[in-house]
């Protein structure tokens, strides 16, 4: 047994482990006895794809919406910031389906500690493809553990685990976790949705076709100062009838 | 096996009691053990499956009638394996019977560890799946270190080994561990090494004789052994 047949065992006794970690998400997966029985495999990355160029028209309208709708200001310093924007359609601009959407951030904090800090941000889709919400939210991982060492299935805990999802029956959820040194992740409301931005322009760039959501984490990178990591999670969820 | 502690009197029981009672046929203790796990089975085979969620809901479902076929079968012995243990590796197996017959099976063969891919399923060899249970159960209390308070022996592993090799083990590379540990890459490289000899050595001791090459790779008579049907 060599190095790496080991490595492969340990990352297996890893996950044996996390087997039994507490998870407030298994519960909102809809078991497959509740679905409907006709139940149509969904092709999520097309759907991620609609959502996240809707995001991309949310943001564009907004940023070129100047005399209409009068966003709150950002946050500055420690604090949380709740901002509702108003639903703008997304037609005029080239999203593959014309769905209302409406882009809400909301929970956003920021939390100023010595160490490596982390964003979570979740984009949820409802049906069509629409972008539903996003959530951005500080986190702190168990001591000990930074980033590197988080399973991105974990990043589902983490959506959820204190206000859930910040809209009903959310068909997907797109989850980014931004980790780096104090003054590297964004602190306000126009540098979260540049990130944003960046995602939504990679997933375009591939025709918007099935991703690996590795794809996701490396545009956020490319957005942002050296030093920043990201991890991305996608999942099709299953409150929705 | 991972020694966990027994709950007090008022408590809610350990995996491990109800595991106990599961397999001397109380149903709801295995009830109990499916409320606890689901999630994380669920959440396995979902990461293994990214774009498939209803086929990972499948294979779950197929998982938990191994399980319990196991169970009243009396092919689970707990005093063997942890029951979450258990449980992992039948979820694993469950996978990996689907991914041998999918288009990745190459890819697969080659990123899975040879004494996962040699181990049978559960109906096929109960001793020797449950010889492979305990192989993971070692390797899951050097990666954890024994729980306080339990008085077995000392961790074989440093915490700063346990992060490098938990770091390595979910796909870290040596400059981003050296980046996070403030310490050389070469260095991690030389430190990765000694804590896998240590616990090559202490899976030695155990009498899973990790220095022995493992079966390799599946032969073809392998994988016609799980085709459906062809028990």
């Amino acid at each position: 047994m060599d190095d790496r047949e080991l490595q492969r065992l340990i990352r297996m006794a890893i996950e044996a482990d996390d087997l039994a970690a507490p998870s407030d998400v298994a519960g909102r997966i809809r078991p497959a006895a509740a679905r409907p029985p006709a139940s149509p495999v969904i092709r999520w990355g097309r759907w991620l794809a609609a959502g996240l160029t809707a995001a991309a028209a949310c943001l564009a309208v907004l940023l070129w919406w100047p005399t209409t709708g009068t966003p709150p200001a950002p946050p500055a310093g420690p604090n949380i910031a709740t901002a509702i924007l108003p639903a703008v359609p997304t037609t005029e601009l080239h999203a593959p389906k014309p769905a209302p959407a409406q882009l809400v951030i909301k929970d956003v904090r920021y939390v100023t500690t010595p160490g490596e800090q982390c964003i979570v941000l979740s984009i949820f889709l409802g049906s069509g493809g629409s972008c539903r919400c996003m959530q951005w939210r500080s986190h702190q991982w168990e001591p000990g553990r930074t980033l590197a060492d988080i399973c991105p299935s974990e990043l589902l805990d983490v959506a959820f685990k204190s206000s859930g999802a910040c809209t009903p029956n959310p068909e997907h959820v797109l989850i980014l976790a931004l980790a780096g040194p104090p003054g590297t992740l964004p602190r306000t409301r126009s540098e979260a949705e540049a990130v944003v931005a960046c995602v939504s322009r990679a997933n375009l760039g591939d025709g918007g076709s099935d991703q690996d959501p590795s794809v996701y984490a490396s545009a956020a990178i490319s957005c942002l100062p050296t030093g920043v990591r990201a991890l991305a999670e996608s999942q099709t969820l299953a409150l929705a009838r | 096996m991972p020694q966990q502690p027994t709950s007090s009197p008022n408590a809610s029981p350990t995996l491990r009691e109800l595991a106990a009672a599961a397999s001397r046929g109380d149903a709801r203790a295995f009830e109990q053990i499916h409320l606890r796990l689901a999630g994380g089975v669920r959440r396995l085979l979902q990461s293994r499956l990214h774009r498939q969620p209803e086929l990972a809901e499948e294979l779950a479902q197929r998982t938990w009638v191994a399980v319990f076929e196991a169970f009243r079968a009396a092919r689970y012995n707990p005093a063997k394996a942890e029951v979450s243990t258990f449980i992992y590796a039948v979820a694993y197996k469950t996978w990996l019977r689907h991914a041998r017959h999918g288009p990745r099976a190459k890819a697969v063969l080659n990123e899975e560890a040879a004494a996962a891919l040699a181990a049978p399923d559960i109906g096929a060899d109960p001793a020797a799946f449950s010889q492979f249970c305990e192989l993971l159960d070692a390797l899951r209390i050097c990666m954890t270190g024994p729980p306080a308070g339990a008085g077995g022996p000392a961790s074989i592993l440093t915490d700063d080994e346990r992060r490098l090799l938990r770091g390595a083990a979910l796909g870290e590379s040596d400059r981003a561990l050296a980046q996070r540990l403030g310490i050389a890459p070469s260095t991690v490289n030389v430190r990765k090494k000694a804590a896998y000899a240590k616990v090559r050595e202490h899976l030695t001791r155990l009498g899973h004789a990790p220095e022995q090459p493992l079966s390799p790779r599946p032969k073809p008579s392998d994988a016609a052994r799980d085709e459906p049907g062809t028990k």
